[in-house]
């Protein structure tokens, strides 16, 4: 069953990224359709059924390299748009057509696809050639912006798709030459070794696969993660001021997978709107005292601001419970001065406040 | 909103005057401090339409405040209930009454209008995108890190 978990991983990876109108983004998905077809047609069951209902044995195989060019092509013209250089665009995608139609030719020739059958070296080389200006620019610039690139994420998925190209790219010269030690009768062992045969192309799809999706997958468990750290700060706002919430409470925090970007920003703005709801209770020296405290604890910057916030929070809360609100004169505002930031920032709340509530 | 063209970088004063102009009137956002019992209100005279936000909290707060009585505007939603009317008076006391056509205040989303509002107010936000497609690096994060979807 494990040669089922590649094809499986490709189709919920393609399908777990919706359509777009940006070309990049499109190029992506198509990048992951072409591989995820490529190994569904080369997977056991599936390569037996298309060869049984077309007649034709190793018909899946052409449907697995037309796929895997198509990839190839798809990756390149990401790159492209990327680089904003459109030079030869039109020039490549012939090329990788003009591949696949060699491809279609020799296979008719040869469908056997035997290292020893005639054609199946010049099909081996017209699949590499097909396939090598387009991985060449992967590797090209997947290693130059793996170096520019300034988050963790992009950095790793980058380095990730470049070794899983290189591998490709090994793999394929192997099978050149094992198809050339057949037709010019020479020893060449190596090329049917395991791990050159088997798992050199299993790491090239499996890296490709996890790097060009490392930063999404990435950024999607932050969401979830922020999402459920905020949880407790919103719940005890919600009980003191129900009218913040657009939904009431349903789904479990848990539970929420979907549409994160806009659930969490939900949260964001209704925890403001809590707070803002109870300034009317928040007591001045409550801040001062909690940024003594905060201070002597060795807190400092945007944690000790967190700090203090949280436990200006736990006493409004306790004065609006009794119904005593204050006239303050001045209200200091804590927080981020974007999104993100003020995201980072009542997390940090919200964990401050869990603390002092208990 | 599939009309609408988001500025990029967001920012929430480019499109209140996008609208404006759309509109053939003009937009003034007036930031305002401790406004009672709502945090935004739209009050559209005869001639403008004016958008207060409470300015005592963070600046993405301000921004979707803004957002939320924009999308009222986009919405072309109707008059609010009469203690707004009340707290206009108090913020335009130079302002003939009469000349006062609409009012709308942001303060929980007890009716449709309201929802409305604040729904379209997320969307547009999610909608936006961030001013990534400067450098090579910028562009490649948002398309793999998949920007403006889940």
């Amino acid at each position: 069953m494990i040669e089922y978990a590649p094809p499986i991983l490709a189709w919920a990876l393609f399908l777990s990224r919706r359509r777009d109108r940006d070309p990049a983004r499109r190029y992506i998905r198509w990048v992951l359709l072409g591989l995820a077809v490529s190994l569904t047609a080369l997977s056991p069951a599936v390569y037996a059924a298309v060869g049984e209902l077309s007649g034709v044995r190793h018909l899946a195989r052409l449907i697995g390299h037309g796929s895997m060019l198509f990839a190839a092509w798809a990756g390149q013209e990401f790159m492209i748009r990327i680089t904003g250089s459109g030079r030869g665009a039109r020039w490549q995608g012939w090329w990788a057509g003009g591949a696949f139609a060699v491809l279609c030719l020799l296979f008719a020739r040869a469908p056997e696809l035997l290292p020893q059958s005639p054609g199946v070296l010049e099909y081996c080389v017209v699949y590499l050639a097909g396939q090598a200006p387009a991985l060449g620019a992967v590797i090209h610039f997947g290693l130059r912006y793996a170096r520019q690139a300034d988050g963790v994420a992009l950095r790793v998925g980058l380095r990730l798709v470049v070794v899983g190209t290189v591998a490709a790219v090994l793999y394929l010269v192997n099978k050149v030459a094992l198809t050339a030690a057949s037709r010019f009768d020479f020893s060449y062992p190596a090329g049917h070794t395991l791990l050159v045969s088997k798992v050199l192309p299993a790491a090239a799809h499996l890296l490709v696969l996890v790097g060009a999706t490392l930063p999404a997958t990435l950024g999607w468990l932050q969401r979830y993660l922020l999402y459920q750290r905020l949880g407790p700060l919103w719940r005890a706002l919600y009980r003191a001021e129900p009218a913040i919430a657009l939904d009431p409470p349903g789904t479990p925090d848990l539970l929420r997978f979907k549409q994160l970007r806009l659930h969490l920003y939900r949260r964001v703005i209704e925890i403001r709107d809590g707070l803002l709801a109870l300034q009317p209770y928040r007591e001045p020296h409550i801040l001062a005292t909690a940024r003594e405290r905060a201070i002597q604890a060795g807190l400092h910057g945007r944690q000790l601001h967190a700090t203090m916030e949280a436990a200006a929070l736990v006493a409004a809360l306790r004065s609006r419970a009794a119904g005593a609100s204050t006239a303050s004169a001045h209200v200091v505002i804590a927080g981020g001065d974007d999104l993100d930031s003020d995201t980072a920032f009542l997390s940090q709340v919200a964990r401050a406040y869990r603390r002092q509530h208990t | 909103m599939r009309d609408l063209t988001l500025p990029t970088p967001f920012d929430v004063r480019a499109l209140a005057d996008q609208i404006a102009a759309r509109r053939g009137r003009p937009i003034q956002l007036i930031p305002m401090a401790r406004l009672t019992g709502v945090c935004g209100l739209w009050i559209a005279t005869d001639t403008t339409d004016l958008i207060f936000y409470e300015e005592e909290t963070t600046l993405p707060h301000q921004e979707h405040i803004i957002l939320h009585e924009l999308s009222h505007v986009l919405c072309h939603h109707d008059p609010a209930p009469l203690p707004l009317a009340t707290q206009a008076r108090q913020l335009l006391p130079d302002v003939d009454p009469v000349l006062i056509q609409r009012i709308l205040g942001r303060a929980g989303y007890s009716t449709e209008v309201e929802r409305e509002a604040e729904t379209l107010a997320s969307l547009i936000r999610q909608r936006a995108r961030p001013d990534t497609g400067r450098t090579p690096t910028g562009r490649l994060h948002a398309a793999l890190d998949d920007r403006g979807h889940d």
